[in-house]
């Protein structure tokens, strides 16, 4: 479609040809041609289908329309006379022979090359195509020069790609350990550089899985041909059509997802779709239909497989369960319809009465499903006897299995993700007496070095830690950063390969997770995040502390409850702590992507206004000259804290994301001044914390720009 | 006309368009996640997408409820995201007219104030309108009890 307003031709006067319209038409042109030319392709072999030719007749129509808008003639002639031969073709008065498909082609050839001429000049230079809309004799056309829009892509070796991914991952890895490091030195010149590696990392990750991308459309190329020669096989007559053949999806998991595809195609044919004699019967059309349809939906692709067969019947599948073994007539009796055709995923259940020649081959749909879970996805079936059947497929856009151990707290069941796990040690007896405590900080002595320790149960439960005494089993040493630390588990259960499910909403913020995943008994097991654990738990500043301090006696245990704050700097290393239960996210946003409303900064943040406060001119008022020179503003990317008051929403432009750090209550004072919760010493400073909601309340206070 | 799903929590009788409403699940395993947010009853296993479930009963100033025990759960459309909401009991599916409806009165002033639009009228009894934006949201939900 073409972006804003389209220009209109009023009465005779001219259209504004506007570069960025001709851009978009040249643009939408090339979508449009593409379209037409795989349906091309299909439609040799499938050359009555209705569906295809409409949608083959539209494209022409849509560029005939636009480009008479903008008065380019030969374009608008050439789609013309291909509009008017699918016209015919479409009513019958014509057949898609060869010649026919070859004519087309070269029609979008030569419309290709006057799409790049305007790409290039902005106008339609005058010329003649008639020879190429007669002469069927017409030269191939002639290669457009390798500038145009439609040269801009490249053939990859897929092994090439792979490897790519496989070393971003190692990037990925080594930027999280750049920034740990970093954010630990107080240096703001390397704070600032490693904020950059981390943007431009992030990014370099998206391309290349972007790169990874395939329409689901090839996956779906064989399905005409399935469809054709299965129905000429079972003498049955079914139409294929397809909707949404341009969803993209990861290229492994477009090459998993073929098989069960095939599978559940073949099954629509063979058994859904009634013989033309059955459907004339029942008063259906003699032409059943198969549809393929591919959708986006937040992460996933849904997948269907459509047909209007004979459906699916449970009180037929509860008889057959039961003859088979499967239930008893008690348990057959008591299942609902719904659970009854949730069956036809068991094992060794075949729906049919008879093995056929097409389905019967030993794979069954509870392969299909083990196949689809194994991509991390999930399958459902929908039916209504003697109207069709349904089966919708979920699968996540990009593959991630991933190795982990899982560990239990005593409670609850985690998976710790391997490539964080250095070694498991085993505590019992003696060598509990190992645990020392510096502070608050506990430390095990691992080979003569020490090892600092966080307890899973109270790091996630807010509990406080046990005593020096404490009895504690085993112990997983995991790296997050440079150095490891030692997370003391109830008991490490077993491995297992995962793929990781993402969290919803309602977990954004809080640093324990990072994602989920469905065991093989069904089970939901949370992924711990090592990272996010090892800052929240404090292990790399308590790990810094015990550095400088000898070790002393075991103290008493701290009281339970901390508060967690997120330290951020101004651009003047000024300081101010958030609390973190009001931090919704912390983005990166582009510099330029600022509007100003009425005075004030926001930005379009997930389809919505963000108002913007400079933590700088926040802390302005309070500073007479700043600590240091104020560094200037990092150009491109300025990080930003998104919080809340109640439902109010706003971001905070800080200059730097400092820690997150825990506060015992009793270490807080009060505050020193309105707009100020309290304050707290935080890395050797007295920091403020911001009072979110007075903030908020006052909404001209710091709008300025820093 | 509308027509609404109407559920029990507690001696609540609550109810929410039944376009929001893409199930019920009669049963579930719920994995509880600790450290989450309270209003986080955990999270299930809907056909092998990872739903989160929320309980809206320390709010309503119930006790939460046990895991454990038999409920049922709401799953609901939020977005493009499907949330699930913990109840006692599903109730039944009415018609409402809009005139039937009526704001929340200023002197109601229970735990279930901030979570209510409002109430239709039925013939026998009132079917609270149950404000998800509130519900769904538990930040809301969830700093009560916490630390500012």
């Amino acid at each position: 479609m073409l972006k804003g307003p389209r220009p209109t031709r009023g009465d005779g006067a001219p259209v504004t040809n506007d570069a960025e319209y001709i851009k978009d038409f040249v643009l939408e042109g090339h979508e449009n041609l593409d379209r037409i030319e795989s349906l091309l392709l299909r439609l040799e072999k499938d050359p009555h289908s209705q569906e295809m030719l409409a949608e083959v007749f539209r494209a022409f129509h849509t560029i005939k329309g636009t480009s008479r808008m903008f008065e380019f003639r030969r374009v608008e002639k050439l789609s013309h006379a291909a509009e008017d031969l699918l016209s015919r073709l479409r009513e019958g008065q014509d057949v898609l022979t060869t010649d026919n498909i070859n004519w087309l082609l070269r029609v979008i050839g030569t419309l290709r090359q006057r799409l790049s001429a305007i790409e290039k000049s902005g106008v339609e230079d005058a010329g003649d195509d008639e020879p190429v809309l007669t002469n069927t004799a017409a030269a191939e056309p002639e290669k457009t020069p390798g500038t145009g829009l439609t040269e801009n892509t490249l053939r990859v070796n897929v092994t090439l790609l792979d490897r790519l991914m496989a070393e971003v991952g190692e990037l990925v890895l080594t930027r999280n350990r750049v920034l740990q490091w970093s954010t630990g030195r107080g240096d703001s010149e390397i704070a600032l550089r490693s904020q950059q590696l981390n943007a431009i990392t992030t990014e370099i990750q998206r391309q290349v899985m972007q790169m990874r991308l395939q329409p689901i459309g090839h996956a779906w190329n064989k399905a005409p041909r399935l469809v054709r020669d299965l129905c000429a096989h079972l003498g049955k007559r079914a139409r294929l059509t397809l909707e949404g053949a341009d969803t993209e999806l990861d290229k492994s998991i477009l090459e998993g997802i073929r098989d069960p595809l095939t599978h559940l195609i073949r099954n629509a044919v063979d058994h859904g779709i009634e013989t033309p004699a059955q459907r004339g019967r029942l008063g259906k059309a003699p032409e059943g239909t198969v549809a393929l349809r591919a959708e986006h939906e937040s992460g996933w692709v849904l997948l269907e497989i459509a047909d209007d067969g004979a459906g699916i019947d449970p009180a037929r599948l509860r008889e057959r369960a039961v003859k088979k073994g499967v239930l008893t007539a008690d348990e057959a009796g008591r299942l609902g319809d719904r659970e009854t055709v949730g069956l036809i995923f068991r094992s060794g259940f075949s729906t049919t009465e008879s093995v056929t020649e097409v389905s019967g081959r030993g794979i069954g749909l509870d392969v299909v499903k083990e196949n689809i879970e194994k991509l991390g996805g999930a399958i459902d079936v929908l039916t209504a006897p003697g109207r069709g059947t349904t089966f919708q497929i979920r699968i996540p856009l990009t593959l991630s299995i991933v190795p982990t151990l899982i560990v239990t707290d005593g409670q609850t069941d985690f998976a710790i993700p391997q490539a964080h796990v250095v070694e498991m040690v085993r505590l019992g007896g003696e060598r509990a007496a190992h645990i020392e405590w510096m502070e608050d900080a506990a430390v095990f002595r691992l080979r003569g070095r020490l090892l600092p320790l966080v307890f899973l149960r109270q790091a996630l439960r807010r509990e406080p830690p046990p005593s020096a005494a404490a009895k504690v089993n085993t112990l997983v040493v995991l790296r997050a950063g440079a150095r490891p630390f030692g997370l003391v588990v109830d008991r490490a259960k077993d491995t297992e390969e995962i793929v990781e499910k993402p969290l919803g909403r309602h977990f954004k913020g809080l640093p324990f997770y990072e994602g989920a995943t469905i065991m093989g008994d069904g089970r939901v097991v949370p992924i711990l995040d090592v990272v996010g654990l090892a800052e929240s738990a404090h292990v790399i500043s308590a790990l810094e502390r015990s550095h400088r301090m000898a070790p002393t006696a075991p103290p008493a245990p701290p009281a339970e409850k901390h508060d967690a704050l997120l330290l951020v700097a101004g651009a003047d290393d000024s300081r101010a702590a958030l609390p973190l239960d009001r931090v919704d996210r912390v983005e990166e946003i582009a510099a330029e992507a600022i509007e100003r409303v009425g005075g004030r900064e926001m930005i379009q943040y997930r389809g919505e206004l963000l108002p913007l406060q400079r933590l700088s001119a926040l802390l302005r008022d309070r500073r007479q000259r700043p600590r240091f020179k104020p560094t200037p503003e990092p150009a491109e990317l300025l990080p930003v804290v998104v919080c809340h008051s109640g439902n109010d929403r706003r971001g905070l432009v800080v200059h730097r994301i400092l820690e997150m750090v825990d506060v015992l209550p009793e270490d807080r004072r009060p505050a020193s001044r309105p707009g100020v919760v309290g304050t707290v010493i935080a890395r050797g400073r007295i920091t403020e914390i911001l009072d979110l909601d007075r903030l908020f309340a006052a909404p001209d206070a710091g709008s300025a720009p820093a | 006309m509308k027509l609404l799903c109407g559920f029990y929590i507690g001696t609540y009788y609550f109810s929410v368009p039944i376009d929001r409403v893409q199930e019920v699940l009669k049963r579930a395993a719920v994995t509880p996640v600790p450290g989450a947010p309270r209003a986080v009853a955990g999270l299930l296993n809907l056909r092998g997408a990872i739903v989160t479930v929320l309980d809206i009963r320390p709010q309503l100033g119930l006790p939460s409820g046990d895991p454990a025990e038999a409920g049922a759960y709401l799953l609901l459309r939020d977005g493009s995201e499907i949330v699930a909401l913990r109840i006692d009991r599903i109730g039944e599916v009415v018609n409402v007219n809009d005139d039937s409806f009526e704001p929340p009165p200023d002197t109601l002033r229970g735990p279930a104030r901030t979570l209510i639009i409002g109430a239709y009228k039925l013939p026998d009894r009132l079917m609270l309108a149950l404000d998800m934006d509130v519900a769904l949201n538990t930040d809301a939900v969830a700093s009560e009890g916490k630390p500012a």
